[in-house]
C-alpha cells in the first residue's frame, strides 16, 4: 500500500463512506488458502483449450490485467455497475493472493448480481422488454416478470427450471411474480413463441424458416411449423384451450396442418394428461438436448468476454462454426453436471486466465477476438452506463420529474435508455452517435455530476479540509475509472488545477477534469 | 479521425496550451464549413435528392370534418363543404387556405388499417408494423433519411418537431438500424399547447442538449475537450477498437455540430415578422418554418407534430371523443394556417418540387357521433394527405361508402401508403437493411401495393 493510498483510505472511510455508496464491508478475512471446487476444475479446462488454440496459432496473449482492471471489469460484468471509490480502495489494498475470486464470491452474494443478471437474462428471454415503451412494457407484466426471475435468480434456481416455467407460463414454486411477459409480449401466438423460444434457448435463427425454405438452411418450413405446434393452443389461459390439444397446427396460406415435432425430429409420444406445453418444456430442458446447454453457456461466454464462442450467440448452424468446440462441449457437459447451475459457469468464467487478460494489445498476433488472447473492449447497456454513472457521481436519480401521464418518459433515465438502448450492433462493435455525445456534452445529468455545487462526489471531494490538489486527483479518477491516475497524468492536470492563473477557481477545475472522465470511452466502455 | 483529432495536442499541457490545441483542432473542422445555398440554386440544382416532411397528427383527425366530407348524411356532422382549386375536390370549410393547393395534393380517402390503439397504430403508421416479436422496425424518418442522407453532412440528417414520443417511444426510434439513425428531437414531448407569443415558441423549440449548460462558458468548454483528449489519448493506445474509434469521432462531428453555423438553421433568425405571421403564432406553425429552413438546408427527413392546441382553457386534441366540432375546428385553423404557409413558402423558394409533406394521423374517427358529441377511434376507413413533390396532385384516390362507414373503392393500408411515400422520393421500396435477427428487411412490406397514379 502505498502512503497515499493509505491516507486516501482512511479519508475515504471517515468522510465519504456515506457518501459515495460504502455498501458494504468486507468480512474478515479467511485465513489459507480457498478451498478448492468443482469450478476449479473447469477454469482449468478453460485455461488449456484457450491456450492449445494460442499456441496452435502462434499467439502470444495478453498480460494479466492489474487489479484495477479486473475490478472494474468484474462490477460491471456481475453487478452492472462501476465500483465505488471505498469499493476501489478496498480491494487495491486487500493483501491476500485469493482476493480476485473472493471479490467474485462476494459479488454473487449482492443484490446487484440479482439485478443485474435479472436484466441480462429478461433481454434474453423477452427482448421485446427492454423497449423504451413504458406503455407495452407495463402492461405485458414485465414488472411482474423480473420479480419472478429475480426470485429465482435468488434461490439459484437451476436454468432448466426456469426455462421450464417460461414455455409453460406456470411455476413450480410460489412466486409474487410471473413469467407469464414471455407469452403476452409474443402476443400468445403461436409462431412467436417458437421463434422465441428456439432463439432464446436453443441459440437457433428459426423465423426465416417461418415463411419459406431457404435453400441451404437446416430447417424447413415445415420443421417450424412443427415446433410451433406446440403453442397451437395460443395464450395461456385461452378458455377454449384444455392445453392438452392436438398439437397441430395449420401452415398459413397452405392447406397443410402438421403435428407437433421437436426440432431434431423426434415426435413426442402421447402422455395423457401432460400439457403440450409442458412437453416442449421438458424436451427443451431435457440433458439428452444438445441445444440448450450448449446455447446457455455460450451466452454466458459471451457476457463476459464480448463475443460467442459461436458467435453471433444465437446463430448456432454448420455455416457458423465454434471457435472452440471442445470447450463449448467441456463448459456444456460441467453445466449439466451442475444441474444448470448459473453461478457455477460465473465463477468457472471470471476465474479464468483469458477473463483476466489485459485489454491493452501488447502483441500483433491478439488482433483476432476469436482466440480470447485479449479482453475485448465492450459498450455498455443503457441501464449499466445510467447506473454507473449515478455511482460515480453520487446523484440519485432526479425524481422530480414530473410522472403524469403526459410526461411519463422525461426522466433521465429513459432519455438514456432511448439513446443508449438499442444497441443493435454485437457488444466489441457497439458504436457511438452523435445525439449520445451530445448527451452527454451537454445533458442535465452530467453537467450535474461535473458541477463544484451540484455534485455529491465534487462537494464531498471538496469538503475534506486537508485534501491536496493530488489527493482530489486521484479521488475523481478512482471513482469514474476505478484506478489511480498514472504519473503522466497526475503532472498533466496538477498543471491544469495550478496553471498560470493565480485566481484560477480550482474547484471548477476539478469539475472541468471530473467531467472529462466522465465523458471519456475509458469509462463508457466495459475493458 | 483518431489521427486528425489528436495530433494538435501537445504532451505537455496547460490551460493556454490546451486552448491552442483547440483552437487548431476546431480551425481543422470548421474548414468543411456549411454555406446556406440560395434559392435559385437549390431548386435548379439536378443533383438535389428529395425531402419529405411529415405532418403528424397525433391522435387520429376526424376525416369526416376534413378531407372527407359527408354533406347530407346524417353522420356528416355540422361542418359545410367548400370548393377548391380543383373543380369537383371539396373539403371542410374549416380548411379555406388548404383548399387553394388542393392541385398540388392526392387525397387519399380509402385508408384503410387494422389497428385502433393510439400506441400500436402510431407504431404501425410509423413502421409499417405493429410491434411484435424481436424485431425492432425503424420508424420511417430512421429509413427515409438513412436511403437519402449524407452521412457527412453537418446537420442531423433527421430531425423530429414537438414529436409526443411518450404514446409510442419505439414508433419513433432507429430500432435495427442503430443509434446513428435516430432523430434530433426539438421540443419533443413538450406540453406547450398555448404559448403566448413568440419568444415562448422560441423557448419551447429548443434542440435537445445542442447548447452548453446554463453556467459552462465556450473557453471552459474548449478547456473540458482539450483534458479529454489527453483522457483519450492515453486509453486509446494499443486498443485498435472500433468502439474507441466511433466515440472519438461520434464526439468530433457534435463538437463540429455545437460550433458550427449550421446550428443556426435550428433557430429562426432571418426569417421575417410577416412570414412567421403567416405560419400563424402556433408551435406547430413554427414547427413548420423550422421544417423549411431544415430542408432548404439540405436535411432530407423531417417530422412535426400537430397534438393540442389551447382555447380558453380547454384542450383541444385530435383525440375528439368529445366536443369533436370545437375541437376539429380549432385544430383546422391551426393546420390550414400552417400547411398552406408551408407549401406556399417551399414554393416560393423553388422546393416545393423536391419536397414531399405527408398529412397522417394514426388512423381516423368513427363516422357516427357518440353520446358525448364526439367521434371514437376509427382505422376501417380514414383519410391522407400527399402534396408537393413527386406527387400528381389534384386528384382524390379511393372512396368511402356514403355513411362513411366503410371504403368503397381502393383501399390503401399502411404499407401501400408508405409504399407510395418512398416512391414519390424516388426510392425503391424494395431496398433491403440487415435487421437485428440477422435478415434482411425491405423498406416496405413486399406485400405493399403502392398507389402508382399518385406519383409523379
Amino acid at each position: 500500500m502505498t502512503p497515499l493510498t493509505m491516507r486516501l483510505k482512511s479519508l475515504a472511510l471517515l468522510v465519504m463512506a456515506g457518501i459515495l455508496f460504502a455498501e458494504s464491508q468486507v468480512d474478515a478475512q479467511q485465513a489459507g488458502a480457498p478451498v478448492q471446487d468443482a469450478a476449479d476444475e473447469l477454469t482449468t479446462v478453460i485455461d488449456r483449450r484457450i491456450a492449445d488454440g494460442w499456441e496452435r496459432n502462434k499467439i502470444e496473449p495478453a498480460p494479466q490485467a492489474d487489479d484495477s482492471e479486473f475490478l472494474r471489469r468484474t462490477y460491471l460484468n456481475v453487478i452492472g455497475r462501476i465500483p465505488s471509490v471505498y469499493e476501489v480502495l478496498e480491494f487495491l489494498d486487500e493483501t491476500s493472493p485469493h482476493k480476485r475470486r473472493e471479490l467474485i464470491e462476494r459479488l454473487l452474494d449482492s443484490p446487484g448480481y440479482l439485478s443485474n443478471f435479472t436484466a441480462v437474462w429478461r433481454d434474453v428471454i423477452v427482448p421485446e422488454a427492454a423497449s423504451a415503451d413504458n406503455l407495452l412494457v407495463q402492461r405485458s407484466d414485465v414488472p411482474r416478470f423480473e420479480t419472478w426471475l429475480r426470485e429465482r435468480l435468488d434461490r439459484n434456481d437451476g436454468f432448466d427450471r426456469i426455462v421450464r416455467e417460461v414455455i409453460t407460463g406456470t411455476t413450480e414454486s410460489r412466486s409474487e411474480g410471473s413469467p407469464l411477459a414471455f407469452d403476452r409480449l409474443k402476443e400468445g401466438k403461436a409462431e412467436n413463441l417458437a421463434a422465441g423460444t428456439a432463439r432464446a434457448f436453443l441459440g437457433v435463427r428459426l423465423e426465416c424458416a417461418q415463411c419459406h425454405n431457404h435453400p441451404f438452411a437446416k430447417w424447413q418450413r415445415e420443421d417450424f411449423w412443427k415446433l410451433a405446434a406446440f403453442y397451437g393452443d395460443g395464450a395461456i389461459g385461452n378458455n377454449t384451450s384444455t392445453g392438452t390439444g392436438g398439437r397441430k397446427i395449420m401452415i398459413p396460406d397452405t392447406d397443410k396442418e402438421v403435428q407437433a415435432a421437436f426440432l431434431d425430429g423426434s415426435q413426442p409420444s402421447a402422455t395423457g394428461q401432460v400439457t403440450s406445453r409442458a412437453i416442449l418444456a421438458n424436451w427443451v430442458t431435457a440433458k439428452e438436448n444438445r441445444y440448450f446447454a450448449r446455447a446457455t453457456v455460450n451466452r454466458v461466454w459471451a457476457h463476459f468476454f464480448g463475443i460467442g464462442i459461436v458467435d453471433p450467440v444465437d446463430d448456432f448452424d454448420e455455416k457458423n462454426p465454434a471457435s472452440h468446440p471442445e470447450l463449448l462441449d467441456d463448459l456444456a457437459n460441467a453445466f449439466l453436471a451442475h444441474n444448470y447451475d448459473l453461478k457455477f459457469l460465473v465463477r468457472a468464467i471470471t476465474r479464468s486466465r483469458p477473463y483476466q487478460l489485459a485489454s491493452r494489445r501488447s502483441h500483433p498476433s491478439q488482433q483476432d477476438p476469436h482466440h480470447f488472447a485479449r479482453m475485448l473492449v465492450k459498450g455498455l447497456t443503457s441501464d449499466q452506463l445510467f447506473d454507473s454513472l449515478i455511482w460515480a457521481t453520487g446523484n440519485a436519480e432526479n425524481d422530480n420529474m414530473r410522472q403524469g401521464f403526459f410526461f411519463r418518459n422525461n426522466g433521465q433515465r429513459e432519455r438514456f435508455r432511448e439513446l443508449f438502448g438499442q444497441q443493435i450492433s454485437p457488444p466489441g462493435e457497439v458504436q457511438t452517435s452523435i445525439l449520445q455525445a451530445l448527451l452527454m456534452l451537454n445533458g442535465e445529468f452530467v453537467d450535474q455530476a461535473s458541477s463544484p455545487e451540484r455534485s455529491m462526489t465534487l462537494s464531498a471531494i471538496i469538503a475534506v479540509p486537508f485534501f491536496n490538489n493530488e489527493q482530489r486527483l486521484e479521488t475523481l479518477f478512482l471513482a469514474a475509472l476505478a484506478r489511480p491516475p498514472r504519473s503522466d497524468e497526475v503532472a498533466l492536470y496538477l498543471n491544469y488545477f495550478e496553471g498560470e492563473d493565480p485566481n484560477q477557481n480550482w474547484k471548477q477545475a476539478l469539475g472541468d477534469v471530473y467531467w472529462a472522465l466522465l465523458n471519456s470511452s475509458e469509462f463508457s466502455l466495459n475493458h | 479521425m483518431i489521427d486528425s483529432l489528436w495530433k494538435n495536442v501537445d504532451r505537455t499541457f496547460s490551460r493556454r496550451d490546451c486552448l491552442a490545441g483547440m483552437a487548431t483542432f476546431l480551425a481543422a473542422g470548421s474548414s468543411r464549413s456549411w454555406m446556406p445555398l440560395m434559392a435559385a440554386e437549390t431548386a435548379a440544382n439536378p443533383l438535389r435528392k428529395r425531402s419529405c416532411i411529415l405532418l403528424w397528427m397525433n391522435g387520429g383527425p376526424s376525416q369526416i370534418d376534413t378531407f372527407d366530407m359527408k354533406p347530407g348524411h346524417a353522420n356528416g356532422g355540422e361542418f359545410k363543404e367548400i370548393e377548391t382549386a380543383v373543380p369537383g375536390i371539396r373539403i371542410s370549410e374549416h380548411l379555406p387556405k388548404l383548399a387553394a393547393w388542393t392541385k398540388r395534393m392526392a387525397i387519399i380517402r380509402s385508408m384503410s388499417t387494422r389497428e385502433g390503439d393510439h400506441s400500436r397504430a402510431t407504431h404501425l403508421l410509423h413502421t409499417g408494423y405493429v410491434p411484435q416479436g424481436p424485431i425492432q422496425y425503424p420508424t420511417l424518418g430512421s429509413l427515409l433519411s438513412k436511403e437519402l442522407g449524407d452521412v457527412k453532412s453537418e446537420l442531423p440528417n433527421f430531425v423530429s418537431i414537438l414529436s409526443q414520443r411518450f404514446v409510442s417511444p419505439t414508433a419513433y426510434g432507429p430500432g435495427f438500424l442503430g443509434s446513428q439513425y435516430s432523430p434530433m428531437l426539438v421540443g419533443s414531448n413538450v406540453f406547450n399547447p398555448n404559448a403566448a407569443g413568440l419568444a415562448d415558441i422560441d423557448r419551447t423549440m429548443q434542440v435537445e442538449n445542442l447548447r452548453l449548460p446554463q453556467q459552462v462558458t465556450a473557453a471552459q468548454r474548449d478547456r473540458r475537450l482539450g483534458l479529454l483528449q489527453e483522457v483519450e489519448r492515453g486509453f486509446q493506445i494499443d486498443r485498435p477498437e472500433l468502439p474507441i474509434m466511433s466515440h472519438a469521432a461520434a464526439y468530433d462531428q457534435a463538437v463540429r455540430l455545437m460550433k458550427s453555423d449550421a446550428v443556426g438553421a435550428f433557430g429562426f433568425s432571418g426569417e421575417s415578422e410577416s412570414l412567421r405571421e403567416r405560419y400563424g403564432k402556433t408551435t406547430f406553425g413554427q414547427g413548420c418554418l423550422l421544417a423549411r429552413r431544415l430542408v432548404e438546408r439540405g436535411v432530407p427527413f423531417v417530422d412535426v407534430t400537430l397534438s393540442n392546441v389551447q382555447t380558453d382553457e380547454r384542450f383541444n386534441t385530435w383525440d375528439s371523443h368529445q366536443d369533436n366540432f370545437r375541437v376539429v375546428k380549432t385544430l383546422s385553423s391551426v393546420l390550414d394556417t400552417a400547411w398552406s404557409a408551408l407549401l406556399e413558402d417551399l414554393e416560393s423558394r423553388g422546393l416545393l418540387d423536391s419536397t414531399l409533406v405527408v398529412w397522417m394521423g394514426e388512423f381516423g374517427r368513427t363516422p357516427n357521433m357518440n353520446s358525448i358529441g364526439g367521434r371514437d377511434h376509427f382505422p376501417l376507413a380514414w383519410s391522407s394527405v400527399l402534396s408537393g413533390g413527386g406527387i400528381r396532385g389534384g386528384q382524390v384516390i379511393g372512396k368511402t361508402r356514403e355513411d362513411g362507414m366503410a371504403v368503397e373503392d381502393r383501399p390503401v393500408s399502411e404499407t401501400d401508403l408508405l409504399g407510395t411515400i418512398c416512391l414519390a422520393l424516388g426510392l425503391d421500396p424494395s431496398s433491403q437493411n440487415m435487421s437485428n435477427v440477422g435478415r434482411p428487411i425491405r423498406l416496405v412490406d413486399p406485400k405493399a401495393n403502392p398507389i402508382k397514379e399518385v406519383v409523379l
